[in-house]
């Protein structure tokens, strides 16, 4: 099932929330979150809820084991052992087809290719499950005793397909105890809208930009129409985003979690690092947290540690060559950042810094796009203009400025929500000393909420691809 | 480099404690604050449950008019679907596709689409789909693939298309009894899927009204012009063979500065007829119809061309054929206002919606008869009518009651020509106005008939075959079924079975049938 989806919006929410608030007691309202939180999962993967299932209870089991032997050595080999079946089926999953062709491709066997579809959200559990047995193993958090809750953590449906990574340090204490005021509903169901709005509204709209340019064959396609495609191929993928990770938020909240953030405005960053720490913050805190500082290579070693960090971080966005190559791009840049210095980035104008940082993101993107290896060299032969010199491709073509005309209010949109200016104006009315001011604040962002849900409720009878980029991952 | 949470994280002791008065206010602030947020739930809770109740409790809607199809139906549950995923997927898509006032919701969605560019004036374009450049590497025209009626593989829960006929072109169905022969598989590019199928299409806005175009890639017309040789080899030499391809209006409306992403039909028409056995008459139309391009010959909001574009090109092949030929002005005309074609339901362009159009046909001055037979050549009805109900979202449709029936057409005229109409549904325009030129008409669509094409030429006796059919489908893959239809059922022998008929067949209703 996805968020930006009437029956979702319309039948199952409602639902979940009658049956929610009828329960009485805690554990009652847990256990209706667990039952809707399958049912989610069940209606697009009713097979592969068993590997869910399989999953958590391994976790669990693995949690209770290391719990029991603190200390005698075989906590070690059960932290181990948790690791490496997550790691196993994430592998078999996701990663065994691309491993097996590049085998193939390597010595020349022909091997069979295994087609393996992957179950949805496998890298957002496993990598929380893995987050939970090394926060007991480094007692950063109490070994949950009771399965039920442990599924309740693993399977919780705003979070469960597609993010954020949520630890359970974050979740351990509101699965046990938790309120849920009226502040708590409308804030939540607000930021519900606001991430509809970025999907449906926003990121819907910029995909049939990229689509109708990059989803052909780009031998031909401008260098400024390369350009122009990229830079909304990278506003789609925030928006896409980062309007799941609203809507997981915002859900989350109107339960009673208190979920971190995930995205904080990140093309509003001056360097690259800076752009990590404002994008998907949850993937980039779990590598720092269990893979960056981990002394596999030794304390001098710390670049290699780095490198491995953003190579993880390629792969784990999916099985091709293209997210390793974007993975340890952006570790090129981070490493040229560290070399550098902070103190020396921070004497660069301000205008070179955000030139800096968007041109690397934005090419970053376009290498993210493209699987295909081919069509990813294309790119590059447009964007850099060799193909408008060579005269393979145009330097300008009219279709790219008759699509810019035609987008150009959807287009400004989107890059003034990227950047901190809704915020700004929320602040400035929600934080005014003045009455007049706050209630003023108050109704206007219910009165576009409300307006947004209509828009988004009347586009998502028009749309047909509705699925978020992130489930693929 | 300080973040903004850092603020936040200092610790609480260590600041002041709040004045009296600053509590006071604060207290306000938080009782201010909480009734705001239960008067706002409030509203929330409204908006959704009332939504939620309505979509529940209001009839839905079953078809959609505008995208010419059947809405999704509610899918049936087998544990297979449900394993597969199909039946929750199934249910899901049947609650969205099928929400009250399905029509008037998207054509409100595509409205609001316009406020994501420019205000438009006159020469403002819009492209829907991926727009190549014609270059040497790329050949090849790929039309929209038009979901038609299928009736077997259009899947629950996906939506079926209505069976519009007229409205589009048949990309999917195989004829009945295709003939294996040497290539098993003659339709190798079948591309079909349920509905939003967008490709290659120019919105422009021209003279004050805005035109939707399909974009033409050209291509080599081999499968074409080799069916149309073979079927020369294997008809008596004295029946005349016409290849008379109906152009798209990117032909002719096509802005100088976008020419480049459309291929010029009329070199791609002498290309193909160029392949022809000399013995086959290519009649290029391209130069006639450019000749009334100020007139409205092509439809604006549909993919056809209108019914004056088919009688400039009738006229250029009765003045071919030797046949005399009736002025328009014989003819009555007929008005399908504020009609709203293809164009828009393929491209969801509000600004095509905003501008409807009038469908104008014309009624032959002379007499005749008609008979329509299924795909089989069995007798269905006959009602000596041309014509059919008439539907605005589907103007086209008013022909021959769509595209899939044998029709013959008897008249007066008393010359001894017989003429068989091979076409797709560009050529269904033309039929009325062979009424004056041909003493028997057959019409047969290739995509849909089940009968040996030979067969059918020597055993009604037919003097003339004209191919009529668009551009696309003399370069794409609907050439194929000529072939198909010149070696299925090879050697049968054909009677028209009209005398003695059988139970008739009511005639179609409106917009059900076509």
């Amino acid at each position: 099932m996805v968020f930006a989806d009437l029956f979702f919006i319309y039948i199952f929410l409602p639902l979940c929330f009658i049956s929610y608030f009828l329960a009485k007691t805690l554990p009652a309202k847990n256990v209706v979150l667990i039952v809707f939180s399958l049912i989610f999962y069940a209606w697009g993967e009713p097979l592969w809820i068993v590997l869910l299932i399989f999953s958590s209870f391994l976790n669990w089991y693995i949690g209770i084991l290391i719990g029991k032997n603190r200390g005698t050595g075989r906590d070690k080999v059960a932290v181990a052992l948790g690791i490496v079946i997550d790691i196993a089926l994430l592998v078999i999953f996701k990663y065994s087809g691309f491993i097996v062709e590049n085998l193939n491709g390597l010595s020349g066997l022909s091997l069979p290719v295994p087609q393996i579809r992957m179950p949805i959200g496998i890298s957002f559990f496993t990598f929380q499950a893995i987050s939970y047995i090394l926060d007991c193993y480094w007692e950063t958090v109490e070994v949950q005793p009771r399965y039920s809750r442990f599924l309740l953590y693993l399977s919780l449906f705003p979070q469960l397909i597609a993010g954020p990574i949520v630890r359970y340090s974050v979740v351990e204490e509101e699965i046990e105890s938790r309120t849920v005021t009226p502040t708590d509903l409308c804030d939540g169901a607000l930021r519900v809208i606001v991430g509809l709005s970025k999907k449906v509204v926003l990121a819907n709209n910029l995909w049939v930009i990229v689509d109708s340019f990059f989803g052909k064959d780009i031998s031909t396609l401008s260098f400024l129409g390369t350009w122009y495609t990229v830079i909304v191929y990278s506003l789609y993928v925030y928006f896409d985003f980062s309007g799941y990770s609203d809507i997981a938020i915002g859900l989350g909240r109107m339960f009673g979690f208190h979920f971190d953030e995930n995205f904080t405005h990140p093309f509003a960053c001056r360097t690259i690092a800076e752009f990590w720490q404002r994008w998907h913050i949850s993937l980039g805190s779990f590598f720092r947290d269990y893979l960056l500082y981990v002394p596999i290579f030794g304390q001098n070693r710390k670049y290699i540690s780095l490198f491995l960090v953003w190579f993880c971080t390629g792969v784990w966005h999916g099985a091709a060559w293209n997210y390793i190559i974007w993975g340890l791009y952006f570790g090129c840049f981070i490493f040229f950042e560290q070399k550098l210095g902070k103190k020396r980035i921070k004497k660069w104008p301000l205008w070179w810094k955000h030139i800096y940082s968007k041109l690397v993101i934005i090419i970053g993107f376009g290498i993210f796009y493209f699987e295909d290896l081919s069509q990813l060299g294309l790119f590059f032969k447009n964007i850099t203009a060799v193909g408008a010199i060579t005269g393979a491709a145009p330097f300008f073509d009219p279709i790219t400025w008759a699509s810019f005309q035609n987008n150009l209010f959807l287009i400004a949109v989107s890059v003034a929500c990227s950047l901190p200016l809704l915020p700004k104006i929320k602040s400035f009315f929600l934080e005014s000393s003045q009455d007049s001011l706050y209630i003023a604040g108050r109704a206007g962002s219910l009165i576009a909420c409300m307006g947004l849900l209509a828009i988004v409720s009347i586009l998502l009878v028009d749309a047909t691809n509705n699925v978020f980029l992130y489930w693929r991952f | 480099m300080e973040t903004p949470e850092i603020k936040h994280m200092r610790d609480p002791s260590s600041q002041p404690p709040p004045q009296p008065r600053r509590r006071k206010k604060a207290d306000r602030r938080r009782v201010l604050s909480s009734r705001m947020s239960v008067l706002c739930l409030l509203v929330l809770v409204l908006a959704f449950a009332t939504t939620s109740v309505l979509l529940l409790v209001l009839p839905r809607s079953t078809k959609s008019l505008i995208e010419k199809r059947d809405l999704a139906a509610f899918p049936k549950f087998t544990l297979e679907s449900y394993f597969s995923g199909d039946f929750t997927a199934g249910v899901a898509t049947y609650y969205d596709d099928t929400v009250p006032n399905h029509d008037g919701f998207k054509n409100l969605g595509n409205s609001f689409k316009r406020l994501f560019g420019l205000p438009k004036s006159d020469n403002s374009v819009q492209f829907v789909g991926k727009i190549n450049k014609i270059t040497d590497d790329n050949p090849t025209s790929e039309p929209t693939p038009v979901p038609m009626n299928n009736d077997s593989s259009a899947g629950e829960g996906s939506g079926t298309v209505l069976p519009a006929g007229a409205a589009g072109r048949r990309m999917d169905a195989v004829p009945a009894n295709p003939d294996p022969g040497p290539t098993a598989d003659p339709f190798p590019n079948q591309e079909v899927e349920g509905k939003d199928i967008i490709e290659n299409i120019m919105i422009i806005k021209q003279d004050g009204h805005w035109r939707g175009m399909e974009m033409f890639a050209g291509g080599s017309g081999d499968a074409y012009a080799s069916a149309l040789n073979n079927l020369r080899q294997k008809v008596d030499p004295s029946v005349n063979i016409w290849s008379m391809p109906a152009p798209l209006p990117c032909q002719f409306y096509t802005p100088e500065e976008y020419k480049e992403y459309v291929a010029d039909q009329s070199q791609c028409f002498d290309s193909v007829h160029q392949k022809l056995d000399p013995a086959i008459k290519p009649l290029n139309i391209c130069s006639a119809l450019s000749a009334h391009s100020e007139e409205p010959i092509y439809c604006r909001t549909d993919h056809h061309w209108q019914p004056l574009g088919a009688y400039y090109a009738a006229q250029a092949f009765a003045n071919a054929a030797g046949v005399p030929f009736a002025d328009i002005s014989t003819y009555t005309s007929k008005k399908i206002e504020n009609s709203m074609g293809t164009m828009y339901s393929w491209s969801k362009s509000a600004d095509l919606l905003s501008d409807p159009e009038d469908f104008i046909y014309y009624l032959p001055g002379v007499p005749y008869s008609a008979v329509y037979y299924d795909q089989a050549f069995n007798f269905s009805w006959d009602d000596d009518d041309l014509f059919g109900a008439e539907v605005p979202e589907d103007p086209y449709i008013v022909y021959l009651g769509g595209d899939q029936y044998i029709v013959k057409i008897t008249t007066d005229v008393q010359n001894g020509r017989k003429l068989l109409v091979m076409k797709d549904s560009y050529g269904n325009a033309t039929v009325p106005f062979y009424t004056s030129s041909f003493g028997e008409i057959y019409v047969a669509d290739i995509r849909y008939m089940e009968r040996n094409l030979v067969s059918m030429i020597r055993d009604l006796g037919i003097t003339d075959v004209v191919f009529t059919v668009s551009a696309f489908s003399v370069v794409g893959d609907n050439a194929n079924y000529i072939q198909a239809i010149i070696d299925q059922n090879a050697g049968e022998s054909v009677t028209d079975p009209y005398p003695q008929p059988g139970p008739t067949t009511a005639p179609p209703a409106a917009g059900a049938v076509d």
